[in-house]
């Protein structure tokens, strides 16, 4: 379980840290890697940009915020899915939006699930934890 | 057909049928040898079959049109009677006037009868003239002839004479008076009159209204109504009963004049007849006493035995003859002879003559045998040789006897001759006034002849050769006074004139003295008054209608002009031009638009067609709707551009009865204005989708700008808030053991309040929505949606005590997901307001407003204070305390906007804790 990588795609410095937290007391102990950006993100994955040269370790599971500077989750998303590599990793939607466009093209573009992050901190907590229970354990992953 | 033609038709029938049953009546009348079943007047004038016959006819070739006006039989039927009956009535005219006697009379009708000289069954050639005016008539308006209108024209003048010509007859009848046709040889029947007379009325009625005299009484176009047409009828009826009138008044005039003047007459002719009775009587006395004087002269006697027994010397033989002489030169007897009794002659006078045997006469005989003396009557016989033109002598036989000869022998015979020519033809024939016909007739009776004595007037040669039989001329006077009657009596003379006669018996002599006129000649001076009368009349008619057609005329013509005139100030107040065209589409009169349009007076355009002055054109323009209003029939208008303007054409036909044009009304409307307006409009039209598209593309960025604003509220509000309650919930789980209970509480409300804001940006955020998404319209069933709200709710809050009463199967047409926003609204608010009723009453149904269906919500709650009713629905607008009810003040304002989008409104009432209903109302499909 140690080895596997959790990717945080997330501008937000509050998000990532209470994410972690909530991650972290839900006794999901697997790394966390931020990106702050899309493009972040995808150089990560890709090995390009900053991580060029990099032999990164794809993650187990890729937690995506749709608003997101330089290049947004939906951005993301469709290069992860278009990638050979990438395209069966899975990917949960973890946002404030609940516009319908944003679901349904979250969905169209293969995202893996939806999850709104509530106000109450006490429920977002919950949320992670199902989260990390369900993709990083209950989950087969694709070979 | 309008109701004045139905009534000429129904008219010409009656009129055809009459004419063709007293024909066919008269017919057999004639067959049945009854004749004077169908006469009229004294003469018993009966109508002559052939007549009959024609009038059969030519009724025909006017009733078989009423029946069917089509039929090919019926068309060469109406066209070859009346031809028929012109060909009969020329020949027969033909046969009088050249007197051929033909006789194909009675080769036609084989039916002859005679009165007195007249031949009955002949037709008249009167009769016959009329039958050739009434034929061309009958054909110039059956015929094609007919729609000639100078056919039609000649048509009715010769029906009007024939019907002037049978009137005369008629009124001639009527009267008593045969002085018309009278004059004629073959009279005309009263029937026959009378049937011209119904015959040509038919084919006046049958004539069209544009021929005089019917044109009169025709309406022309414009002037229906109008009070010249009042005027014409009313001068017309008070003329007709004028002239009604006077005709009359002359009648009646002329038939006492006729009584006058036949009484002095007849007075005339009978004291003449008295006179002369006297006189004749008087003569013949005279006579017989000459004759008893010679009888009884002794002198004489014995004179004229001492001559025969040839003793008488020289000078008493001269003496006797002397005396004799004498006799004879005083009194007008003409000769004398002595006879002895053998019959042989001893003298006479004139000296010259002698006898044939006087022994072989009857009369000598009769006196020899009794001594008396024996009166001859008139007789013609050439008894005397040489006395010159004396043949015809009454004579006396008068024998001589001795006086003193008891045996009373009969020594010898006197023959006194009286010759009627030297006074008693004389007086006869002697006449105290002047006249052409009158003469007195001298007749006597022998067998059953009526011997005429006298030579008559009319008749040489006649004096007593002329006889008539008494019993095959009962109309003759002598037959009438030979059967005793005496006075006055009209009858048919020997010549077969109708004559006026007085008849006297002559009794000394058995004698009959008539003394007679030729009606003719009384009624000579009568037709004269006749004739000025109607001369007279007549004057008078021509000399007041033509006044009274002069009247009307000039009525007519100021009509004309007033109406020409209205027409003039009506039309010439239209700014429109307004043409009306004639018959041939040919301008008839323009009014003074005309000048403005196209620089022409109205007089100038006058005769032109419209497409001339309009397009200077000589054919209707292409765009012209003139051909259009002709096919059609009906109004037709086309907008046309002309050089400096646009016009809108407008023709109207003018129909008549027959629904063939007349004529149009040709009208030209200036649209200039509208057309520039219509153009500007057109324009703006352009511009405005210009700026539509312009105003949606904007209104579509704006959209696009709000959609972005309203991501970023969800999220970056959100995100803060998120964090707040992150941290707080950090600090709390971190060092929550460092703080106080208090400071757990406040860190707890701040969650809460956090808590809070993040579900007012949610609403928010749903608010926005509603008013930017697409909907879409489906039926939707309302009940079915609140009753999931309020099975929702209740689950919610299972220790409420809520009754709800839900109208089952409120089926609308909207957006269901919105109606569902709307339905939770208003339901979660009748709960949220009922809470604190133990029993909570909430009611959805539906009810009718103004014809359209509106749906309500009603609840026994709180409610709320009308006169803040204005702020119920507005954003943020709350009206109660949060203390008491939870609410953001966004649910009111996004069921508004809800509603609204659907096209229906959304009110509220009020009573605070009675009740409160949400009204909403949704566009109509």
């Amino acid at each position: 379980m140690d080895d596997k990588i959790i990717l945080l795609v997330e501008d937000n410095p509050n998000d990532v840290e209470l994410t972690k937290r909530a991650l972290h007391k839900n006794k999901v102990l697997n790394e966390v890697v931020v990106a702050e950006d899309g493009v972040e993100a995808l150089d990560y994955l890709f090995n390009t940009g900053a991580f060029e040269g990099a032999d990164n370790k794809l993650p187990t599971l890729i937690l995506l915020d749709l608003k997101l500077p330089k290049v947004d989750g939906l951005e993301v998303l469709k290069e992860i899915r278009n990638n050979p590599r990438t395209k069966r990793l899975p990917v949960v939607i973890l946002t404030s939006s609940k516009e319908d466009q944003d679901l349904i093209k979250s969905y169209d573009l293969g995202a893996n699930s939806y999850i709104r992050k509530p106000v109450d901190f006490k429920q977002f907590t919950e949320a992670v934890q199902h989260l990390g229970l369900y993709w990083l354990v209950l989950n087969e992953q694709a070979p | 057909m309008s109701f004045v033609s139905i009534i000429r038709k129904r008219i010409i029938e009656v009129l055809s049928i009459f004419i063709a049953i007293v024909a066919l009546g008269s017919l057999a009348s004639w067959v049945f040898d009854s004749w004077h079943i169908l006469t009229w007047g004294r003469d018993y004038n009966p109508i002559a079959p052939l007549t009959a016959v024609l009038f059969f006819l030519l009724s025909l070739s006017t009733l078989l049109p009423c029946f069917n006006q089509k039929h090919r039989t019926v068309k060469i039927a109406i066209n070859i009677l009346p031809l028929i009956t012109l060909g009969i009535g020329c020949l027969i005219l033909i046969d009088h006037i050249f007197s051929l006697n033909m006789g194909f009379e009675n080769r036609l009708i084989p039916i002859s009868m005679q009165k007195d000289s007249f031949v009955l069954s002949r037709m008249s050639p009167v009769t016959a003239y009329a039958f050739i005016m009434t034929s061309i008539a009958a054909i110039l308006l059956h015929s094609r002839l007919h729609k000639r209108f100078i056919f039609r024209q000649i048509a009715v003048v010769l029906s009007i004479l024939t019907i002037a010509l049978s009137f005369t007859i008629l009124f001639s009848y009527l009267t008593g008076l045969p002085l018309f046709y009278g004059l004629l040889k073959i009279p005309v029947a009263f029937i026959t009159a009378l049937l011209f007379f119904l015959m040509n009325m038919a084919l006046l009625f049958k004539a069209e209204d544009d021929v005089w005299p019917h044109s009169i009484f025709s309406l022309k176009a414009g002037s229906v109504h109008s009070s010249a047409y009042d005027f014409r009828v009313g001068i017309i009826t008070a003329f007709s009963f004028f002239a009604l009138a006077v005709g009359i008044t002359a009648m009646l005039y002329l038939r006492s004049e006729t009584r006058n003047f036949k009484t002095s007459i007849r007075e005339q002719l009978e004291s003449i007849s008295e006179l002369k009775e006297k006189q004749i009587t008087w003569w013949i006395t005279e006579r017989r006493n000459d004759a008893e004087v010679l009888k009884t002269n002794i002198f004489l006697q014995k004179e004229a035995q001492k001559l025969i027994s040839g003793t008488a010397t020289a000078t008493e033989k001269k003496e006797l003859q002397d005396v004799m002489t004498s006799y004879i030169l005083n009194y007008d007897n003409c000769s004398y002879g002595l006879f002895d009794p053998r019959g042989r002659l001893y003298s006479a006078y004139p000296s010259n003559i002698s006898f044939q045997d006087i022994t072989a006469y009857p009369d000598f005989k009769r006196a020899i045998q009794t001594g008396e003396t024996v009166f001859s009557d008139l007789n013609y016989d050439t008894l005397t040789i040489g006395l010159k033109d004396h043949d015809i002598h009454l004579r006396f036989w008068i024998p001589i006897v001795s006086k003193s000869d008891p045996q009373q022998t009969i020594r010898g015979m006197w023959l006194i001759q009286i010759d009627p020519g030297k006074f008693l033809y004389p007086l006869i024939q002697s006449w105290p006034t002047p006249s052409k016909s009158a003469e007195t007739l001298l007749i006597r009776l022998e067998g059953n002849d009526v011997v005429y004595l006298n030579e008559l007037r009319h008749q040489k040669d006649s004096s007593i050769k002329l006889r008539k039989s008494v019993n095959q001329n009962p109309n003759l006077p002598a037959a009438k006074a030979t059967k005793g009657y005496e006075g006055a009596f009209e009858g048919v003379d020997y010549r077969g004139i109708p004559v006026l006669s007085v008849i006297r018996n002559i009794k000394v002599n058995d004698w009959y003295l008539i003394s007679k006129v030729d009606l003719d000649e009384i009624y000579a001076p009568l037709r004269i008054k006749g004739w000025q009368t109607g001369g007279a009349f007549a004057f008078l008619f021509l000399i007041s209608s033509y006044i009274i057609g002069m009247l009307i005329k000039r009525r007519g013509d100021a009509e004309g002009l007033r109406l020409a005139k209205e027409w003039k100030t009506t039309f010439d107040a239209v700014n429109d031009v307004i043409w009306l065209l004639d018959r041939d589409y040919k301008i008839a009169r323009a009014n003074a638009a005309t000048r403005d349009w196209f620089s022409l007076s109205s007089e100038e355009v006058v005769g032109s067609y419209c497409w001339e002055i309009v397009h200077n054109s000589e054919s209707p323009h292409q765009d012209c709707p003139f051909n259009l209003m002709l096919d059609t029939g009906q109004r037709a208008e086309a907008e046309i551009q002309l050089i400096d303007r646009w016009a809108l054409v407008t023709l109207d036909p003018i129909m008549d009865s027959k629904q063939q044009i007349i004529g149009v009304v040709h009208s030209i409307r200036d649209i200039t204005i509208q057309k520039t307006a219509q153009a500007e409009i057109q324009a703006l039209n352009e511009s405005l989708e210009e700026r539509v598209r312009v105003r949606t593309a904007q209104l579509e960025a704006s959209n696009k700008e709000l959609e972005a604003f309203s991501y970023s509220v969800s999220h970056d509000l959100r995100a803060p808030l998120r964090a707040i309650d992150g941290w707080s919930m950090v600090l709390l789980e971190d060092y929550g053991d460092e703080l106080s209970v208090h400071a757990k509480q406040h860190f707890e409300r701040t969650r809460s309040e956090i808590q809070k804001m993040g579900h007012l940006i949610d609403t928010l955020i749903q608010l926005s929505r509603v008013t930017r998404i697409d909907m879409s319209m489906h039926k939707t069933n309302l009940s079915q949606i609140a009753r999931d709200i309020y099975e929702r709710l209740m689950q919610e809050n299972p220790q409420r005590n809520v009754s709800i009463r839900i109208e089952p199967g409120i089926i609308v047409s909207a957006d269901s997901n919105l109606m569902e926003i709307v339905l939770n609204n208003l339901l979660s608010n009748a709960f949220k307001f009922t809470s604190k009723l133990k029993r909570a009453q909430i009611e959805f149904g539906k009810s009718m407003l103004d014809k359209n269906e509106c749906y309500f919500i009603r609840d026994n709650g709180v409610g709320f204070d009308m006169k803040y009713i204005d702020k119920l629905f507005g954003t943020f607008q709350r009206l109660h305390k949060s203390t008491e009810f939870v609410g953001t003040g966004i649910g009111l304002a996004m069921v508004k906007r809800i509603i609204n989008r659907h096209g229906g409104n959304v009110w509220a009432e009020s009573v605070p804790n009675e009740y409160t209903v949400f009204y909403f109302t949704l566009r109509e499909e």
